[in-house]
């Protein structure tokens, strides 16, 4: 496992950091850890909001080509398409790695919303 | 096997126990019971969970509570394993830290997973069993 020492160069943060630990009953490091992979899953999830956003952007006619199938979008464009999901998951995971890349079915002409009855979600 | 119905809340409510991976991956060591809940559109996962299984983002979408205005949230993709088999390629929401900080421990299983069950429901004995196939009768 690759593994780096990144210093924290504000004393302050360091000070509220140890505070928290202590708290907590946790150690520094599994704060920061948890922080940091907060942090990267919020950009990631801006990037995928991004790329959705492009997609409702695209002419109708353009996104009507894809109807009944799913999508992968990234930069912008639509980069593969697919009848079955995860079949297209799999070919964009060998492609991008970790890459966040929008996935999705190609019918979706608005955003859709959901709806959680249970009173304390979301 | 039947799962007793959980008596943290009341009345009493069915759950059932079930694993996370990636799609693809083998199942995460950690067993979540999740609570089953036919009036939500959709499966709910606590963020931190997928994050521990590196789940993929596959898009977002807006989900609005019974009590609660619309919010933007981001949808995974998963397998999720349970004790009959693995239902594969699932797209779950991602629910992180609300406004005042809290973050639930639940998954809330939705009906895009429930309608692909078969699920029978003893409420007199309290307790949910999966189903592999369709019951010839009851």
């Amino acid at each position: 496992m690759f593994m780096m020492t990144i210093a924290l160069q504000e004393p302050q943060l360091v000070a509220e950091i140890m505070d928290i630990a202590e708290q907590e009953g946790q150690s520094a490091t599994d704060i920061v850890n948890e922080a940091v992979q907060r942090y990267v899953a919020l950009h990631r999830q801006k990037r995928i909001q991004a790329e959705t956003e492009a997609w409702y952007r695209l002419p109708v006619a353009e996104r009507q080509r894809y109807a009944g199938q799913y999508v992968a979008v990234t930069g912008g464009e639509v980069v593969d398409s697919d009848p079955k999901r995860l079949a297209l998951y799999y070919r964009i995971k060998e492609r991008y790695g970790r890459e966040p890349v929008l996935i999705m079915a190609g019918d979706e002409q608005t955003m859709p919303v959901y709806h959680i009855t249970s009173a304390r979600h979301p | 096997m039947a799962t007793p119905f959980t008596t943290h809340k009341f009345p009493p409510a069915p759950i059932l126990p079930l694993r996370l991976s990636s799609p693809g991956e083998p199942a995460s060591s950690s067993e979540y019971q999740d609570l089953i809940d036919t009036g939500s559109d959709f499966t709910l996962v606590p963020l931190r969970y997928l994050l521990a299984i590196n789940a993929p983002e596959t898009r977002s979408a807006f989900v609005r509570g019974l009590f609660s205005q619309q919010q933007l949230v981001t949808l995974y993709l998963v397998d999720i394993h349970t004790d009959i088999g693995v239902f594969m390629g699932y797209e779950v929401i991602g629910i992180g830290q609300t406004d005042d900080g809290f973050e639930d421990e639940e998954i809330i299983l939705g009906r895009n997973v429930l309608n692909r069950l078969y699920l029978f429901l003893n409420g007199p004995d309290s307790e949910t069993q999966l189903l592999e196939r369709r019951p010839r009768r009851f």
